[in-house]
């Protein structure tokens, strides 16, 4: 028996066009790999699709590849993950199973508090599963989880967090052991690598986000062969991440531009981390078009950059007034309470005073007068 | 700010319809096409007219002359009717009557200043009567083709518009015209300066005037002891010489009182000489005097005197009698000589001019002749008696003159006799006189030979007296060189005085100049380093608030309508909205329509928020409309926008939207249709 264990697919997940297409590329070749394989099945343990309504152009692409495997008599397995489970039920894996493309196997009955699951039966496999909810709502209900058993090889499709796997992570988790015992556990939800026993998590098929193609570096799935456990890696372009700490953003493009000409950046997915306090500037002093144009230069495959960890000092004050005029008082009174001047007492007069605009028929000349003898008034010079 | 109606009259779609707006939300149900728009195009027409570029032409109804929009709205209880009516003229069409009523009192503007009043009653700030009705349109009412242009606008064209919108570009109108008043400042400062470059080389020449004026005043007091000093030498020197001139007067009283004396002595020595004279005389002619005289003798003589004076007489008669004589007898010949002679010439007549005859000349020739002849007989007769009376006569003249000179003596004796008496009387009285002046004589001798002496005694004072003076002389010149000197130093005094009261009051103006400057510097360096700080620094806290006050408002909104957490939204620096999956940063045109849509409306009603909350007095916070705001929206986003509205919580909110599912949301439907081109509403207003 060999069949193939993968999830986390988020087909439709990624916004940028090259990555969302690699996404696919990643299913793609997971599942070419499968058919060249010539798994027995495949099991899709949730989140399939990134949402429970993807995009029409995902579902096409989406149902090419599902016909791919039928047409090559390889069934689908799945069960709806976080991401693509419905509270109605409707979601798009209906479709699919309606087409005759998959089978959800989230088949159970609720009965004295007890969920009940059943099994589905493909050749001398037992495959039970149980959805992923949103919040980690499934956590508490699995608790609750028994099996209709079975004396065939039993094989539990959830999407979800297990204790061991989460570890001190505040995640709210499934204890492992409490788990019916089966043969195989296909899980998925945590974008890591795991395999522990019986326990094994697909892993993404292709990192969800920019940390994930840090970490994991390319996306994977299991194919499991006669109760060897292997894991695939579907490396379709190498990630390159630049970490850099800014904290001049003004000379942080070319310092930025520096750091990328040492590496090649041929085909491969950039990625460009910012992380720092900014003393000098702020982020939208850096010219990231000059970078992306450099990077595309290169032939890069794609560039994604992250500045959600760079950030400008913290307000120099904390103010909770809201109304503007307020807000500029207290600034202005914390202001003068830091640096001490005689002048300082002409403040407001003089913030009020060079607001002031030039008329629509007013010379240059004749305003620049006008300011400065209203100016010279209020600082009676 | 509460909407109660809105007339229309040929707007855009509408022939005459009022609509009346209730409390709460408002939908504004129709097809696309069927009007809702329109209502909200009026409502922002009768509020702030026409826009700039918005041509009248697209709210006229076609083929309609005029139009009219008629808004009633409530603000703190007031009740205000705007009125605004379009005409249309040849092409163009433009506004024709604007008006604002407020409680019953109505007033007609002109297009400003009815912008002005309701911005006023808005109480939007004034900044914002120049630019459009931006305010409005970010808090109120945002056209659904101005939702998503906000977003998707060039980061630099957002920032401006929302620092318009916030009213924080006046931190860069600061800046600017700061820039311009610290140029100012530069140019006076340089002026200034170059005003009191010279003060300390001022104040060097000012010590130095001083410490020439304490050596001019040392020098006065010098001077002025000089001056008492020589004035009390040429004052003592004064009283010697009038001492000395004392007693040169003196001697010259002495003197004058010889030359007198010697006068006197002169004039008797004179008198003695004559008197002496007059005595040696009278005594010699005493002497002569002594022979004797007889008067008899004298009268004989006397009488002699006279017969012979009577001889003479007839002597000298006799003479000239004989002498014209002879004169005749001489001119008688002389005549007939001629007559002769003129006789014998004479042929003719001269009376009767008839020839002479020979024999009258005869007669007549003779005639003469003869008296010829008779003259010379008589002519010689008396000559001879001529000759012997001239001895005759010079006899007698001796004898007389003998005689007159024994008269003379005679009579001479006779007076002296008589002079001879009276000369011994005077002798006598010349000898005693000559006795005084004797006396006298010598008495003046002896009183000029005293005076002499004194005169001498005194001769040496005139020598003392002309050196004395000569020392006076010098001593006034002194006095006066000194005092002059001393005018001179006084003159100096006062003009350096005149200099340093010059000179100070020339410093003390360079002093409070440089004051000036000195303050105007500090004031350079204050508003250029510290003000601009503050300025600065206000400008980055009231961005950081803003945009930390937005940026909250903008995921909150975001979370409600796109409630997977499959990306986050947050702003950065320029207020561009970030969509971040996972860490990265995606850009807008990777989300669905759907996707857009929410964030252009989580940016607008948080946007709404933010300047709600910052311009706190605004009018129109009562009030949100919202333009089609679930363009492209899934079920499940549709069915969020329940949460949405009641979480907006606004007195009144009007909704135009297409989509039935809205319906259910709202307090209150207002379905609009066009039937034969003409908008209306559908069963009225309906409340839910």
């Amino acid at each position: 028996m060999k069949f193939a264990h993968m999830g986390d697919c988020h087909l439709g997940g990624w916004r940028q066009p090259e990555l969302k297409e690699l996404n696919f590329r990643s299913f793609q070749f997971a599942v070419d790999k499968c058919i060249r394989e010539k798994v027995d099945f495949i099991l899709i343990s949730g989140d399939l699709f990134d949402s429970a309504y993807p995009p029409i152009d995902v579902l096409k692409d989406t149902f090419h590849e599902f016909k791919k495997l039928r047409d090559a008599n390889i069934p689908v397995f799945l069960i709806a993950g976080s991401h693509d489970y419905s509270v109605s039920g409707k979601t798009f894996l209906d479709v699919l199973e309606k087409a005759g493309f998959c089978k959800n196997v989230s088949l159970f009955e609720e009965k004295d508090n007890k969920i009940i699951l059943q099994p589905t039966i493909y050749k001398n496999v037992a495959i039970y599963g149980y959805p992923g909810k949103k919040s980690s709502l499934e956590v508490e209900e699995l608790s609750r989880i028994s099996l209709q058993d079975s004396p065939l090889f039993k094989i539990l499709l959830l999407h979800t967090s297990i204790k061991d796997a989460v570890q001190s992570l505040p995640i709210e988790s499934v204890n492992q052991d409490a788990l019916p015992k089966v043969d195989y556990v296909a899980l998925s939800h945590l974008h890591i690598r795991y395999q522990k026993g019986r326990f094994v998590y697909s892993g993404p098929i292709f990192p969800n986000n920019i940390s994930e193609l840090e970490e994991l570096g390319a996306g994977s799935f299991y194919i499991i062969s006669n109760g060897q456990i292997k894991r695939e890696e579907i490396k379709l372009h190498e990630v390159i991440v630049f970490n850099l700490e800014i904290k001049d953003a003004i000379t942080a493009t070319e310092e930025i531009l520096k750091s990328l000409e040492k590496e090649s950046l041929k085909n491969k997915i950039v990625i460009l981390k910012l992380y720092g306090i900014l003393e000098k500037g702020k982020s939208t002093d850096i010219d990231f078009q000059k970078i992306e144009d450099y990077i595309r230069k290169q032939g890069a495959y794609v560039f994604l950059k992250s500045t959600s960890k760079l950030h400008l000092p913290e307000p120099d004050i904390k103010i909770d007034v809201v109304d503007s005029s307020n807000m500029e008082s207290a600034i202005i009174k914390r202001f003068e309470e830091k640096n001490p001047s005689k002048f300082n007492f002409m403040i407001p007069l003089l913030i009020k005073t060079l607001q002031m605009e030039k008329l629509d028929d007013e010379k240059s000349s004749i305003f620049e007068e006008r300011l400065i003898s209203e100016i010279k008034k209020i600082l009676n010079l | 700010m509460i909407i109660k109606r809105i007339k229309l009259k040929n707007i855009r779609s509408y022939e005459n319809q009022e609509i009346e707006f209730p409390l709460g939300s408002t939908l504004l149900s129709g097809d696309i096409g069927s009007g809702k728009s329109s209502i909200l195009l009026a409502l922002e027409y009768a509020l702030f007219g026409l826009q700039p570029g918005q041509k009248g032409s697209a709210l006229l109804r076609n083929n309609c002359n005029f139009g009219e929009v008629l808004l009633e709205f409530d603000i703190d209880n007031n009740n205000i009717i705007i009125e605004r009516r379009l005409k249309r003229e040849g092409s163009s069409v433009t506004n024709d009557y604007s008006a604002i009523t407020i409680n019953n009192q109505k007033e007609e503007l002109s297009v400003t200043e009815l912008k002005s009043k309701i911005l006023s009653i808005l109480q939007y700030p004034p900044e914002f009567i120049k630019k459009n009705n931006i305010l409005y349109r970010f808090t109120v009412y945002t056209p659904q083709e101005q939702m998503k242009q906000i977003v998707t606008e060039d980061a630099e064209t957002r920032l401006n518009v929302l620092r318009h919108t916030f009213g924080i570009d006046k931190y860069k109108r600061i800046r600017d015209n700061l820039a311009i008043f610290l140029n100012k400042i530069k140019e006076d400062s340089k002026l200034i300066q170059g005003e009191i470059k010279t003060l300390d080389s001022d104040k060097e020449r000012l010590k130095s005037i001083k410490d020439f004026l304490t050596s001019i005043e040392s020098k006065i007091k010098d001077r002025e002891n000089e001056v008492l000093l020589n004035r009390e030498k040429r004052k003592s020197l004064e009283l010697e010489v009038q001492e000395l001139e004392k007693k040169v007067k003196e001697k010259e009283v002495f003197e004058k009182e010889i030359e007198k004396s010697n006068v006197i002595i002169g004039s008797k020595k004179d008198n003695l000489f004559s008197l002496q004279k007059e005595l040696s005389s009278l005594e010699r002619n005493l002497s002569e005097a002594k022979e004797s005289f007889d008067e008899n003798k004298l009268t004989s003589i006397i009488n002699e005197i006279a017969s012979r004076k009577l001889e003479i007489e007839k002597l000298n008669s006799r003479l000239i009698e004989i002498a014209t004589t002879i004169n005749s007898l001489n001119s008688n010949k002389t005549f007939f000589a001629s007559e002769k002679e003129r006789i014998l010439n004479l042929k003719i007549c001269p009376t009767c001019l008839q020839d002479v005859s020979e024999i009258h000349k005869h007669n007549i020739l003779n005639k003469a002749e003869q008296e010829i002849s008779e003259s010379a007989k008589k002519l010689e007769a008396l000559l001879s008696e001529q000759a012997m009376i001239k001895p005759l006569l010079a006899k007698e003249r001796n004898l007389l003159a003998n005689l007159e000179d024994e008269k003379s003596r005679l009579e001479g004796l006779k007076a002296k006799l008589a002079f001879i008496q009276k000369s011994q009387l005077r002798i006598d009285e010349i000898k005693k006189q000559i006795e005084t002046l004797n006396k006298d004589i010598s008495l003046l001798s002896l009183h000029i030979g005293n005076l002499k002496q004194e005169v001498f005694k005194f001769s040496k004072f005139s020598n003392l007296l002309k050196i004395k003076q000569d020392e006076l002389k010098n001593a006034f010149l002194l006095e006066k060189n000194s005092e002059i000197s001393l005018a001179e130093l006084k003159k100096e005094t006062e003009i350096t005085l005149r200099q340093i009261s010059l000179l100070e009051e020339e410093i003390r103006k360079k002093e409070e100049a440089r004051k000036k400057l000195f303050n105007l510097l500090e004031l350079h360096d204050w508003l250029s380093s510290q003000f601009v700080n503050l300025i600065d620094f206000t400008e980055r806290n009231v961005l950081i608030k803003l945009r930390l006050e937005f940026s909250k408002l903008f995921g909150k909104w975001f979370h409600m309508l796109m409630p997977q957490d499959s990306f986050e939204v947050q702003l950065d620096e320029n207020f561009t909205p970030l969509i971040i999956q996972g860490e990265s940063e995606m850009e807008y045109s990777f989300l669905s329509g759907g996707e857009r849509t929410a964030v252009a409306l989580a940016y607008r009603l948080a946007l709404n928020q933010t300047i709600n909350s910052i311009l706190s007095n605004i009018k129109t916070k009562d009030l949100v409309i919202l333009d089609e705001p679930t363009d492209g929206f899934s079920e499940a986003q549709l069915e969020k926008m329940r949460d949405v509205l009641e979480e907006l919580n606004v007195a009144q909110l009007i909704i135009v939207s297409h989509d039935q599912k809205i319906e259910g949301f709202v307090d209150n439907i207002i379905r609009l249709k066009k039937e034969n081109d003409v908008s209306k509403t559908d069963i009225g207003l309906m409340l839910s």
